[in-house]
């Protein structure tokens, strides 16, 4: 028997579709790869029924439907409800679970394990409930198989656990269904998370627009920028700063400087702006797959 | 059983392990957190903030899209409720490094990221 050399192991790469997107989980081992999907599964069924919009059979569709009435919640929701409302603490209220200023997110009462909604108010937990739900997946994947992983829920990115040899590589573009050869930039991240949020991808509510609300007016922001890109060291910083980045228009290449955030704004017209050192678009090579190479 | 296999099944004992850990932090931690939320606005700048991580490295495009650094800084509506505990990331626009160890993983396929 002879010694054999070690094995590079090329990240394996699983992806479905649930809570409405496109769930993406990579693993810089296959080996764990299933006990990943397994325990990714977990936390978009955990999120999908405690936070869902859509589901008829969701705690946040039974809590709005009780708004005006204290009403006890699980873990799962109660910690859902807590990071939209840090979220919208952080922002300064642009990014709002109630999709309202008034009274927004401010009218909601947490105690302990129970939540009370103001008569009328119905909360929207959707983009802060995606990327916990990557956040919270990510590490404890990394947890369990001390494994390099990177879990994208439509778009929105978590990495956790020692990244690949040059860090996750990452397209950043108008639309996560697009393929990786769509208009945009290639860009790593060891760490953290990396978000983006578009007027491209969603009509808005009648139809129209897009889909991001300005809290402050209750309709659809102004189209300053069509897309923003913001990396932070959570998934769900990112989201709530990307977002935030639409609704504040031309502030916020400064609001992102002010926050000591990295970011990537594509004006409506197509140029590129950028924020906190996040890289310029040099011409790079087009990437290919050496994982195959070395497998 | 084969090698695979074995690290399969070692994965998931520390995955139970770690989801029975996992499962009682994440409720002491929206404890914390809803007791901060709960308290008022006022708060916001003591739950911990938007944290800057340091980010993008690499870069290429193949769009029409032309790039312009971005800066200025008028003050915002929100700069008095945050204050991110790490400096922006350095800027790089040279290509992505060899691998620095025979032991590292290569690179995987781009992720996109997009609006969604």
């Amino acid at each position: 028997m002879s010694a054999s050399a070690p094995t590079i192991s090329a990240p394996a790469r699983v992806e479905w579709t649930a809570i409405g997107t496109t769930a993406v989980l990579v693993v810089c081992d296959p080996a764990v790869l299933e006990p990943a999907r397994v325990l990714l599964a977990s936390e978009l069924d955990r999120i999908d029924r405690a936070a869902s919009s859509y589901r008829a059979d969701s705690e946040l569709t039974a809590l709005n439907a009780r708004a005006g009435a204290t009403v006890s919640v699980s873990a799962a929701l109660a910690e859902a409800i807590a990071t939209a409302c840090q979220a919208a603490a952080i922002s300064g209220g642009l990014v709002d679970p109630t999709l309202s200023a008034d009274p927004g997110w401010r009218g909601i009462t947490l105690t302990d394990w129970s939540v009370r909604l103001p008569s009328g108010m119905r909360l929207d937990l959707g983009a802060s409930a995606k990327a916990l739900c990557a956040d919270r997946a990510a590490r404890r994947i990394a947890a369990a198989t001390g494994v390099g992983v990177l879990v994208s829920l439509g778009g929105d990115i978590a990495v956790a656990g020692p990244a690949p040899a040059g860090g996750w590589l990452i397209h950043v573009t108008d639309d996560h269904r697009a393929g990786p050869e769509a208009p945009g930039q290639r860009v790593t991240i060891c760490e953290g998370g990396l978000a983006t949020s578009s007027t491209t991808v969603r009509p808005g509510p009648d139809g129209h627009g897009h889909h991001i609300i300005d809290p402050r007016r209750g309709t659809p922001a102004d189209v300053h920028w069509r897309t923003v890109s913001v990396t932070a060291a959570t998934c769900v910083d990112a989201n709530t700063a990307a977002t935030a980045a639409i609704v504040l228009g031309p502030d916020a290449p400064a609001w992102l400087a002010a926050q000591g955030l990295s970011a990537r704004l594509v004006h409506a017209d197509g140029s590129v702006a950028t924020v906190g050192g996040w890289p310029e678009g040099d011409p790079m090579p087009a990437w290919k797959p050496e994982a195959e190479s070395l497998s | 059983m084969n090698h695979a296999q074995a690290n399969r099944d070692a994965a998931f004992d520390r995955l139970d392990r770690v989801n029975r850990r996992m499962a009682v932090g994440s409720v002491l931690g929206a404890g914390v957190l809803m007791v901060l939320v709960a308290t008022d606005a006022h708060v916001a700048h003591h739950i911990s903030t938007l944290t800057a991580t340091p980010a993008a490295q690499t870069s290429s495009s193949s769009s029409d899209e032309t790039s312009a650094a971005t800066g200025s800084d008028d003050g915002s509506a929100t700069s008095s409720e945050s204050s991110p505990s790490t400096a922006s990331p350095a800027a790089s626009s040279a290509p992505a490094p060899a691998p620095a160890s025979s032991a590292a993983a290569p690179a995987p396929a781009p992720v996109v990221s997009g609006g969604s």
